[in-house]
């Protein structure tokens, strides 16, 4: 994808043309010269019913034709009256004679361009000064379908999608209050993208708002195609491994996020939102870990937390074992592992590396191929890294397991960019390891730790809860505590509640 | 120059960590030399330097509470004295880290990578340090706060894993000797709990509401325990066999066998004595480092960071040619040079600070302090 590095501006594209005249007929002329060579751009002439001529502008493919028609065509033919004796068109007798429902008036040529090409139609009377905007927008959008990226066995199945207005109303369908605000903000140069900061108002931080605030003004790219694009504009520390925000594209995990007064960033073409502050605990918790019941949800979540350890340090703690502490292997074990590797030319580093970049070779091959050809590389791929690996003698036995351990705890990690840079991270691990053993190790760990302690989002410590210590968090990282606890005090009000109504329900009942 | 702050337990287990960490290593076997079986007496007696470090520190924090050791030195001693006095200081830390760091590469080298060069685990750990030391006091306070519980978990569990080796009757006889040789054993935990004079160097820049004098006292306590329980548990184990180890408690941990499935676990204690040790390493460095960038009025300490390593690493090797040199070190001259430097030169400051304070009339000493 080429980013064009300086375009002209849209204001700029042609100045002559972006003057507004008092004359419809000469707007319309104008816009056709801003348009020219852009064949999706409908002018269509027509006569009141009285005569007098206008010009409806929009781009093809975005507008409701028959809402059109039935609104905004027909009456004007049809019905339309001048109120006074006087030539030209007056704002109030269109404004009577339209259907629509949202129609506005504008008088500059910047307003209209940009209103056209986010989907509304303008009609110019040819004489009168003012233009109409009528909003009867229709454009094909996918569908809500269940992110494939991030299902749930359990849990509402819609997604995100590239439709701002579908995002937003999913948001909105969840959290049915007025305090859910729902901020525009455009950005891009040429793409004029629309980002929507979305917050609860009173439980998002004022100065974590101020800060968003600030650093979405701050973007100053030319396009904006994906909400990747801002969330690299918004990270604390950009030579970070880390995601510093968090990404979803499930409207429930934005939901519960937002009741916990974080910023859901909402960037139109996109579906996949933007959470911000990101901790690293959230990165490990999956919606499910709430909708099944709490022991299931604590289990899996110690489950995510050893994983991400296999996943990180897994393949570096074999190398180092092997190359270095093979007094730490029981007897038996190491007599066939031994056995294993009698065969295999390369030592351990080099084997592992390998191995690990065989893996990520394929995966990487799998998440790109079309998905005709895709079962084709995981058959290759079983082949490869598997058996035929072991008879050829490049690798051992040992080694694959430890690769294929590494590969399924790396995708237990709910959130693919986490696994994403722990993945990466394993390299240089692998590396000291392979130099230095264990405490090359515990180095790499050191130093990682050193870096996450540094590390903040949007002025969040990385690892709160963890460092700095928080006792309160516990409840949501050690365990996953029953959602009945929190609503304790609630509950025994109900309690009573239930039982004054039960004892009502059965007097009512007539059965004492 | 710093602007980071750190809570009152996570300095707590900084200092514990800082202290801690070596003597867990080499502390039985040189008690053991001096004291035989009454080993664990030792360290009791040697606590006493701690509390009384702590208390010098704790009271000068009160006359000063944003100002370091070395500031306050000067303040007190005037330019030329003061500022000689600091670099005496200054030269202590250097020699302390490199001691430090060789102590670590000694026993990496002498235990775990028999066939490495010293010189490449020096300059790894002084890496890693440094790079934590540039995250500023934070990484360190919140990295021995997540650490500590593994390392004193760790000291903990050893023995109740090693339980059915274990013979208490070692203990006996108790004072066999007389007191002499358990005063002899005790010169190194001394010289070792008075190392929490570094505290001077961390302690303005805690913050928050608990209680100092509560949570400097378990980091001494604790620290003590920590001692007590790897003594007698090299005791228990080796009895009178103890000096003749360099690293008991490594020893030790081989001993460990569970089921026939858990053994081996040295690497695990190496690990954790790693991460410890980083810590120890990291704020004796750190407190050089801060030391000389307020010695000579530096703004940031961040490029000092770097060149001091080299300076350490060579201190490392400067400072002894082998172990036994070392440890006839701890014995012969390091006693005199900290206890001048951590508790006479304290007590001294502190005399003058309260003279000071007194002469003022009450409130002028502390006004100053927080007015700079």
């Amino acid at each position: 994808m080429i980013i064009v590095p300086s375009a002209m501006p849209l204001q700029e594209a042609s100045d002559a043309n972006m003057v507004w005249s008092s004359e419809g007929k000469e707007n319309v002329k104008n816009l056709e010269n801003i348009f020219h060579h852009c064949s999706d751009i409908v002018f269509f002439s027509f006569s009141f019913q009285g005569g007098q001529q206008a010009s409806l502008i929009y781009v093809d493919g975005m507008v409701d034709n028959l809402q059109i028609d039935e609104h905004v065509i027909e009456p004007l033919v049809t019905r339309y009256e001048q109120d006074s004796e006087e030539d030209g068109v007056t704002v109030e007798s269109v404004r009577r004679t339209l259907t629509a429902v949202k129609v506005k008036t504008h008088t500059t040529m910047q307003e209209v361009v940009e209103l056209m090409l986010s989907g509304m139609t303008i009609l110019i009377p040819h004489q009168s000064d003012t233009a109409f905007s009528i909003e009867a927008i229709q454009f094909d959008k996918r569908s809500v379908t269940e992110p494939d990226a991030e299902s749930v066995v359990r849990g509402p199945r819609d997604g995100f999608v590239e439709t701002m207005q579908s995002n937003t109303s999913l948001l909105r369908r969840r959290i049915r209050s007025p305090k859910l605000k729902i901020q525009p903000i455009k950005r891009g140069k040429l793409t004029h993208t629309t980002i929507n900061l979305v917050y609860m108002e009173g439980l998002a931080s004022e100065q974590l708002l101020e800060e968003v605030k600030r650093r979405l003004d701050n973007i100053t790219l030319e396009s904006i195609l994906d909400s990747g694009y801002v969330e690299q504009c918004l990270e604390d520390n950009p030579y970070s491994p880390f995601p510093q925000l968090l990404t979803t594209e499930r409207p429930d995990v934005a939901s519960s996020h937002l009741l916990e007064g974080r910023v859901v960033i909402l960037v139109d073409g996109s579906p996949v939102a933007l959470i911000a502050p990101a901790l690293w605990v959230s990165f490990l918790q999956s919606p499910e870990d709430y909708y099944e019941r709490h022991f299931f949800g604590t289990i899996v979540r110690w489950l995510r937390y050893a994983s991400i350890f296999v996943a990180l340090l897994g393949p570096s703690i074999y190398v180092a074992v092997i190359s270095y502490h093979q007094e730490m292997i029981p007897t038996a074990l190491i007599l066939t592992m031994a056995k294993a590797r009698a065969q295999v030319p390369f030592p351990a580093l080099v084997e592992a590396l390998l191995m690990e970049l065989m893996f990520e070779a394929l995966r990487e091959a799998g998440a790109r191929l079309p998905k005709q050809v895709g079962s084709a590389v995981s058959i290759v791929g079983a082949l490869v890294i598997g058996q035929a690996a072991i008879s050829a003698g490049l690798v051992s036995a040992p080694m694959v397991m430890v690769v294929a351990i590494t590969g399924v705890a790396s995708f237990i990690v709910p959130h693919y960019n986490l696994g994403i840079s722990v993945r990466l991270l394993r390299f240089p691990i692998i590396l000291l390891s392979g130099f230095l053993g264990l405490i090359g190790t515990m180095m790499g760990f050191i130093l990682l730790v050193t870096h996450l302690l540094t590390l903040k989002s949007f002025g969040v410590p990385y690892l709160t809860g963890v460092a700095p210590f928080r006792s309160s968090m516990m409840k949501d990282i050690l365990i996953r505590q029953p959602v009945w606890v929190e609503n304790m005090t609630k509950e025994t009000d109900q309690m009573q509640n239930a039982e004054q109504s039960s004892d009502k329900a059965n007097q009512g009942n007539g059965l004492g | 120059m710093e602007k980071g702050r750190i809570t009152w337990p996570q300095l707590c287990m900084l200092m514990y960590l800082a202290v801690g960490s070596t003597s867990v290593l080499i502390i039985p076997a040189i008690t053991s030399k001096f004291a035989g079986n009454d080993l664990w007496i030792s360290p009791i007696i040697g606590s006493s330097t701690g509390f009384l470090t702590m208390f010098l520190l704790l009271k000068l924090h009160h006359y000063y509470p944003e100002q370091t050791i070395i500031q306050y030195g000067e303040r007190l001693l005037g330019r030329w004295i003061g500022g000689a006095a600091n670099l005496v200081w200054l030269f202590f830390l250097w020699h302390g880290a490199g001691l430090i760091v060789r102590e670590y590469g000694e026993f990496i080298v002498g235990s775990v990578l028999l066939r490495t060069p010293e010189f490449v685990v020096s300059i790894c750990l002084t890496f890693v340090c440094a790079v934590a030391i540039r995250g500023g006091i934070e990484v360190l306070g919140k990295f021995s706060l997540l650490i500590a519980p593994l390392f004193a978990g760790f000291i903990f569990l050893t023995p109740v894993l090693l339980l059915p080796e274990l013979d208490v009757h070692h203990i006996t006889p108790v004072l066999e000797k007389g007191w002499k040789p358990v005063f002899e054993g005790a010169v190194t935990p001394l010289v070792w709990f008075m190392e929490f004079a570094l505290i001077g160097f961390v302690i303005p820049y805690a913050t928050g509401k608990r209680n100092k004098w509560r949570w400097t006292i378990i980091s001494i306590v604790l620290m003590l325990v920590t001692m007590l329980v790897t003594n007698l548990t090299c005791l228990f184990l080796f009895g009178n066999l103890t000096s003749l180890f360099t690293f008991p408690i490594f020893v030790a941990s081989r001993y460990i066998s569970l089921g026939n499935f858990f053994e081996h676990v040295e690497a695990i204690v190496m690990v954790l004595w790693v991460m410890s040790g980083f810590v120890q390493m990291a704020v004796w460095y750190y407190a050089l480092v801060i030391g000389t960038a307020q010695c000579f009025k530096l703004s940031d300490y961040r490029p000092l960071v770097f060149p001091i390593g080299i300076l350490i690493i060579a201190m490392s090797f400067w400072i002894a040619d082998s172990i036994q040199e070392m440890n006839d070190l701890f014995m012969t001259s390091e006693p005199l040079f900290s206890g001048t430097v951590q508790i006479v030169y304290p007590a001294l400051l502190l005399l003058l600070a309260w003279w000071k304070h007194r002469r003022n009339g009450g409130q002028d000493a502390k006004n100053r302090s927080s007015a700079s």
